[in-house]
């Protein structure tokens, strides 16, 4: 594929990211507490599973309900929240959440990995921690910025590579452009459940 | 080695994980999950009047449809329900038997379509078709998603054992170009429309398919292929023509994604029907669904556990990346079809997602795990990396552990009232003291359509109590003494004199369910 095409496919990508981002400034406040981990509740939820195992062995009850465990089931659980196909496809429109896809797979399939690689993608697996244990230390504003300068990047490359490599990308980019404009602009279903709304005036 | 004795093993490795899948489906299923529920009792109901007088709950004679709440049931879980009552009579069990013998089947079946489709993809596959069906199977014995569904009255798990055996037919009639196989393909497809919702849609893309591609890549079988498509129009035709009447529509009608937008002009609608069928989709494939939470039903799984384990998330991305890399090759393409298809039809329904309407996900997901585990193992072994392997499979044992002593220990405490907890007791308490009373009443909060169910089931019509609103008062010429009102718990009369027995929900807390009271 031409030059000229694949820098209007970016910047076609650019301009919907950046439409996106102005629409999460716009409407939210911060990002809902699904979204972060706490773990004040931990000790009386312990106490709550504790009470139902009457009957069992005293070792058993610790075995399977502990701080640690409780804490890493909480954690992950989190972690896996903010990778939820609805949140993305709502902070990043269905062809930027393409593009990271895209630039995943061209990640594992690639031979010639270089050390750069793997440090992005540490980055790409630590990012979402900041917001889950760092959310009321770094302001929204900085938390939000991170994410769309860090995955908006990577979802770039990972469109440039599908566009190079596809003769009939022009075609997948299209329809996930015109589907993501509508999205954004129509639907705004799970914002809701995603982030603090601004008061309506 | 491994390979010659796994070659030479097979059929020990399958009964071992067969008995496993057995014992997690037959352990404790009479009380855990404890009672039947709504539809379970409404199929126990049906079930025991057809055994007895081939009628259904309304009069009607050898029913096709059962009407039950709101909808029509599937006859084929209702059929199979009353010869199980016929031979372990009226039982929490016997509703449930026929459930749990379709989970065990259906993970034989599952065995041999996996090892039959590995086959077909000798080339392609990078360890042996026998391997991958043994760990496949395993991880399908152990699935909380399949075991859960597996012990209880659920139609879709009869429905998936039917629709997996039709497209182990379809393995069969292509690699031995018969077409009674195939036929037996189509009419176990056919089977699986009858006996739950989803398969309705489903079953007919299938089957088309099916002959789509036989049309277009076996000769031989060509004629065949449009024999056996003309059996199973023959056959769908009736539930097709139940499907488009106004009774057939309706369960469509009640669980409709869009049936909050009926009232837009067809603009608006052309802009929001795509939009909430790609939300309703796309939750299906949402980590927060799969591992989190599920769809938050208390029947479809425990509170805090998601319909896979959190062991499985790092095989499935491999196994993705692989089914993705290598999508043109038919085992890999099918494989897809079928993760990518499951979730179509639930997703014009609500709640989405929904756990027991998108149970065909867990087929593509379990292949796609084995997939991605088998090679991860491979390569470990090779670089010797045994600590990791070892803390593998630790994590793999305390993750099912867990779910095992949450399962048991925890769930039936936690969402008995999801379930039919305590009914069973109540019905056999209220005929312990029905000879000593003249009238039986029960308050309508315990569950108005319900009552008369469960008291019909469980005593086979003998007993019919009076079913009352919870303002009722008794009748001036009722004497004192001679009724039994059967009440939930209200607070404050917990300790009445009149209070002459109590039933509590499973726990040590001693959660009141109902309170029988003389009056």
């Amino acid at each position: 594929m031409r030059r000229k095409t694949i820098v209007l496919f970016l910047l076609v990508t650019i301009i919907v990211e950046v439409i996106a981002f102005a629409f999460w400034l716009i409407h939210c406040k911060n990002f809902q507490e699904i979204l972060h981990v706490n773990f004040s509740q931990l000790a009386l939820q312990l106490k709550g599973e504790a009470g139902q195992d009457y009957g069992l062995p005293f070792f058993v009850t610790r075995f399977f309900h502990n701080k640690l465990i409780d804490a890493f089931l909480l954690t992950i659980k989190t972690y896996f929240k903010f990778w939820d196909f609805l949140f993305f496809g709502e902070l990043f429109p269905f062809l930027g959440s393409f593009g990271i896809l895209a630039a995943g797979y061209y990640f594992f399939v690639s031979k010639s990995k270089r050390i750069l690689h793997w440090i992005v993608l540490i980055i790409f697996l630590l990012l979402p921690f900041a917001e889950l244990f760092l959310f009321a230390k770094i302001p929204f504003l900085i938390r939000i910025g991170l994410f769309y300068i860090f995955f908006g990047f990577i979802s770039l490359v990972g469109i440039r590579q599908f566009v190079k490599s596809q003769k009939w990308a022009w075609i997948v980019i299209l329809v996930l452009t015109i589907v993501s404009v509508w999205w954004l602009l129509i639907a705004d279903f799970h914002l809701a459940t995603f982030c603090y709304q601004y008061p309506l005036v | 080695m491994i390979k010659k004795f796994i070659q030479h093993k097979k059929y020990l490795f399958l009964f071992l994980i067969i008995f496993l899948g057995a014992f997690l489906r037959l352990y404790k299923v009479p009380s855990d999950p404890p009672g039947l529920y709504i539809d379970e009792i409404s199929i126990a109901y049906n079930a025991n009047e057809i055994f007895k007088k081939g009628v259904d709950q309304y009069g009607v004679k050898d029913p096709m449809w059962f009407k039950a709440f709101g909808e029509y049931k599937m006859p084929v879980y209702i059929y199979l329900t009353a010869g199980s009552i016929a031979v372990f009579g009226r039982n929490d069990f016997a509703v449930r038997f026929p459930s749990v013998v379709a989970g065990i089947l259906t993970l034989l079946i599952f065995y041999f379509l996996v090892e039959e489709l590995a086959k077909l993809t000798k080339k392609n596959l990078p360890f042996l078709p026998q391997q991958f069906a043994i760990v496949a199977t395993l991880g399908l014995a152990i699935s909380p998603w399949h075991i859960q569904f597996s012990r209880a009255g659920f139609e879709a798990t009869v429905g998936l054992c039917l629709y997996l055996l039709g497209l182990l037919c379809v393995v069969f009639a292509y690699k031995k170009q018969k077409i009674i196989l195939l036929v037996l393909s189509f009419m176990s497809l056919v089977g699986a429309m009858y006996t739950y919702d989803t398969y309705r849609i489903v079953a007919p893309i299938t089957i088309l398919t099916i002959t789509g591609v036989f049309l277009k890549t076996q000769r031989k079988l060509k004629l065949g292929s449009l024999f056996s498509l003309l059996i199973s129009f023959i056959g769908m035709l009736p539930i097709i023509l139940f499907s488009l009447s106004a009774a057939g529509a309706e369960r469509f009608a009640q669980t409709s994604a869009f049936a909050a937008y009926t009232n837009l002009p067809v603009i608006q609608k052309i802009i929001h029907y795509p939009i909430i069928f790609l939300s309703n989709y796309l939750s299906y494939f949402s980590l927060n669904f799969l591992f989190n939470i599920g769809d938050g039903i208390g029947r479809h799984q425990m509170a805090g556990f998601g319909p896979m384990q959190y062991w499985e998330f790092p095989f499935l991305m491999i196994g993705l990346y692989f089914f993705i890399r290598n999508w043109r090759s038919p085992f890999y393409f099918s494989t897809l079809f079928l993760f990518f298809l499951a979730p179509f039809v639930a997703s014009v329904a609500v709640p989405s997602p929904h756990t027991l309407r998108s149970l065909l996900m867990v087929i593509p997901l379990t292949m796609i795990v084995a997939y991605g585990f088998i090679w991860a193992v491979k390569k470990l072994l090779k670089v010797k990396y045994l600590p990791i392997l070892i803390i593998i499979f630790a994590l793999i044992t305390y993750e099912f552990l867990f779910y095992l002593h949450s399962y048991y220990q925890h769930y039936p405490i936690i969402n008995s009232l999801d379930w039919g907890a305590g009914n069973e007791q109540m019905v056999a308490k209220a005929v312990k003291y029905q000879s000593d009373f003249q009238h039986i009443v029960v308050d309508g909060k315990l569950g108005v359509g319900t009552i008369p169910l469960y008291f019909g089931f469980y005593t086979g019509d003998k007993l019919n109590p009076l079913v009352v609103s919870p303002s009722w008062q008794k009748p001036k010429d009722w004497q004192k003494g001679t009724t039994l009102y059967i009440h939930a718990y209200y607070g404050g009369i917990k300790s009445n004199p009149n209070i002459i027995d109590t039933v509590y929900f499973p726990g040590q807390n001693k959660d009141i369910f109902a309170q029988f009271q003389k009056l």
